[in-house]
């Protein structure tokens, strides 16, 4: 089959997912399955079951990229699942042309045994590449990792960033026709994640087709021709990749709350409780959703602890709305920088407590942004986490630049820089 | 509704059961040998003796079995016990592994079933495949003990591939239905070793065939490997029947059991990657 530039590299039509949570998550062994054979109840939906996609249909001509945004769990990670043929729709089909591999994951296939060698030739088999392939990228793949000698060394031995370097340095040399990547993969190293894009950047100018999760909008304007937007498995919105984020952003502002102030239920399984969060401006006190540029912000949390504890934080999240989090702060930061100015000792007594918490201005860009809080001890040990509050940033006085807003947009941090 | 035009591949929420993937199964097949080699090589891997376990597991093996098994089974074979016992339990040996590593198979590449494409049937095959190294080495011990004790094959010598191509469907058949199963109901996995115990008794590899009783021979056409051990015994030392009419029944029931074992394997396939 001779492909043209017209012909589409994969089209999906009607594609659906049914999950069964019991089956998922619950010992489901052979007496309950004799059972569910007689008992003609169990065969209706149980209240957990959910369709996880509902009837997505799409195409994708050769060399385009797709981009695929929703909140979490819209169905997202379940579509890339199905197109990359883990699992299978429950209905619908899709048909694709050319050879296709998808990154969910790195180091696929890697055994701690073997052989920085072995695996590369392990993995690559894995992935579908042929024995002669594989050979003849082999150097490249060694070269891009910068493993060296440790080649034969087993890859137990290797340092974890050694370990993803390796890996990634074979899912680089795939090279498909389709490739599919989910952005959780790019999360962490940064250096990892620049390489990702880079590959990605590659691969569009190579006139290979990509469909893409993210939720890093910039990159996603940046790569892609057209976005599909997903709610709770189905589609809300697809085309031109600018006018469906902008449905996307307006979809995310009509949920933000319209209190000021977040009250949460006093969980008694929990240690610790996050139980109010309110927002306000730091200077003129008014609470509001909507903040200068210049304008800090204060947050009052108030929790409550059901024992005593020997060591808590208060710890706050900020994220762009519908994407990564790119601020945070724990109570007891920077206690060892600044040493004159009385700090926060956080409350650890059992019993209601309030603490106050200013983001200073001007650090955020404009946009929107989502606040959570959490009380733990580490990102690990986390007795509460609670998200929900959303503000704006605004720039209307163009304090920050004389440019339009939108198309001075490059960045999230505008703290002045000094110009001499 | 269908797709507006024709693709090279196609996924399809409704597919044909029978379907073997051939096709991509033959795309995969670097993958078949890395798979078994990755097994070979972890296997022996930080033991002392390495690779030369490989020669004194099936070593050890005969010692154990010649010891035990008097030779008072009524055995009309002109030469030493252990060659006869030892020309069926090999390719018993082979069977039991490979049925009880392909049956466990799926769930032990669980990580790679959940994070990555490949024709799924390649696991099973790939098992069944690696367990033929261990029978290859024990093979060559025969050899030698057969050349030792100056017993050379007759030309009945040329049914040994057949014998052996038949067993390695038969226990990939059960693998795809076993190996399926265990993907939901671990009990399989538990159960099994028990199965195959029970098979070994019931299978004439201590005793020749004649030696089982005659009005249970019925059993021979669903336990194929009566009529394949016999067969290896016929065609390495001329000795033994695998073509009484009910072996040559069970050597039918293996395309039975690998068809409805492929139909088992591509109806529970679609599910692995949710609920393994």
């Amino acid at each position: 089959m001779k492909s043209t530039h017209s012909e589409l590299a994969l089209e999906c039509e009607g594609i659906s997912k049914y999950y069964r949570i019991g089956e998922v998550t619950s010992i489901f062994t052979l007496t309950d399955y004799v059972a569910s054979c007689f008992n003609k109840n169990s065969r209706q939906p149980r209240k957990n079951d959910f369709w996880a996609l509902q009837n997505v249909s799409f195409e994708l001509k050769h060399g385009q990229a797709l981009g695929i945004i929703g909140r979490n769990g819209a169905g997202k990670s379940t579509l890339l699942k199905i197109l990359s043929r883990i699992t299978h729709p429950t209905h619908g089909r899709f048909g694709f042309n050319g050879t296709m591999a998808s990154l969910l994951e790195v180091g696929t296939g890697f055994k701690q045994e073997l052989s920085g060698k072995d695996n590369i030739f392990l993995s690559g088999s894995v992935m579908g590449l042929s024995r002669h392939q594989i050979k003849a990228v082999y150097d490249e793949i060694v070269e891009f990792s910068e493993i060296g000698t440790f080649i034969d060394t087993p890859v137990k031995r290797y340092s974890s960033g050694m370990y993803v370097r390796l890996a990634f340095a074979v899912a680089a040399h795939l090279d498909p026709d389709i490739l599919i990547i989910d952005e959780v993969l790019a999360v962490g190293d940064l250096k990892f994640q620049k390489k990702c894009l880079q590959k990605m950047n590659m691969a569009t100018k190579a006139g290979k087709t990509i469909i893409f999760v993210s939720h890093q909008i910039e990159a996603m304007t940046q790569l892609c021709n057209s976005v599909l937007y997903l709610e709770k498995g189905q589609v809300v919105e697809k085309g031109p990749t600018l006018e469906v984020i902008q449905t996307y952003q307006r979809n995310m502002m009509k949920d933000f709350s319209k209190e000021e102030q977040l009250l949460f239920e006093l969980n008694p399984e929990k240690e610790a409780c996050v139980r109010a969060i309110s927002i306000r401006s730091a200077i003129t006190a008014k609470p509001s959703h909507h903040y200068d540029i210049c304008e800090s912000i204060e947050l009052t949390i108030n929790f409550e602890l059901l024992r005593h504890f020997s060591d808590l934080k208060v710890i706050v999240f900020i994220y762009q709305l519908g994407g990564p989090v790119i601020w945070s702060s724990f109570s007891t930061d920077w206690h060892n920088f600044n040493e004159k100015e009385p700090l926060l000792i956080t409350p650890k007594e059992k019993g209601d407590h309030q603490i106050k918490v200013v983001i200073p201005a001007p650090v955020l860009n404009t946009g929107q942004y989502e606040v959570e809080v959490g009380l733990g001890l580490n990102l690990e040990q986390i007795f509460d986490l609670q998200r929900g509050l959303y503000f704006n940033v605004t720039d209307l006085k163009n304090s920050y630049s004389s440019l339009v807003t939108s198309t001075r947009a490059a960045g999230q941090i505008v703290t002045p820089m000094q110009w001499n | 509704m269908k797709l507006t035009q024709q693709f090279e591949w196609v996924v399809d929420s409704k597919e044909n059961p029978l379907h073997f993937p051939i096709k991509e199964v033959w795309r995969y097949r670097d993958m078949l040998y890395f798979l078994a080699l990755r097994d070979f090589k972890i296997r022996y891997k930080q033991s002392a003796l390495g690779f030369l376990w490989a020669i004194f597991q099936p070593l050890i093996n005969v010692v154990i079995y010649y010891l035990i098994f008097p030779k008072s089974l009524g055995v009309e074979f002109n030469g030493p016990y252990s060659i006869y016992f030892l020309c069926g339990f090999i390719p018993w040996n082979y069977f039991s592994k490979a049925f009880n590593y392909g049956s466990s198979s799926l769930v032990s590449e669980a990580d790679l079933i959940k994070k990555v494409y490949f024709p799924r049937i390649i696991i099973p095959i790939a098992t069944a495949i690696s367990s033929l190294s261990d029978m290859l080495i024990s093979f060559f011990i025969l050899v030698i003990m057969l050349l030792f004790e100056g017993i050379v094959p007759s030309a009945n010598l040329i049914w040994l591939p057949f014998f052996t191509i038949l067993m390695i469907i038969y226990a990939t058949a059960l693998s795809l239905w076993f190996g399926s199963l265990n993907v939901r109901f671990r009990d399989v996995q538990i159960l099994l070793p028990f199965l195959i115990q029970i098979l070994f008794i019931l299978t004439p590899i201590a005793y020749p065939i004649e030696k089982f009783p005659k009005n249970l021979h019925w059993f021979f056409t669903v336990n194929p490997m009566s009529g394949i051990v016999e067969g290896y015994r016929y065609s390495l030392l001329g000795s033994g029947q695998p073509f009484e009419p009910f072996c040559i029944v069970s050597y039918l029931f293996v395309m039975v059991v690998f068809l409805s074992g492929l139909y088992i394997f591509n109806r529970f396939q679609r599910q692995f990657a949710d609920i393994i």
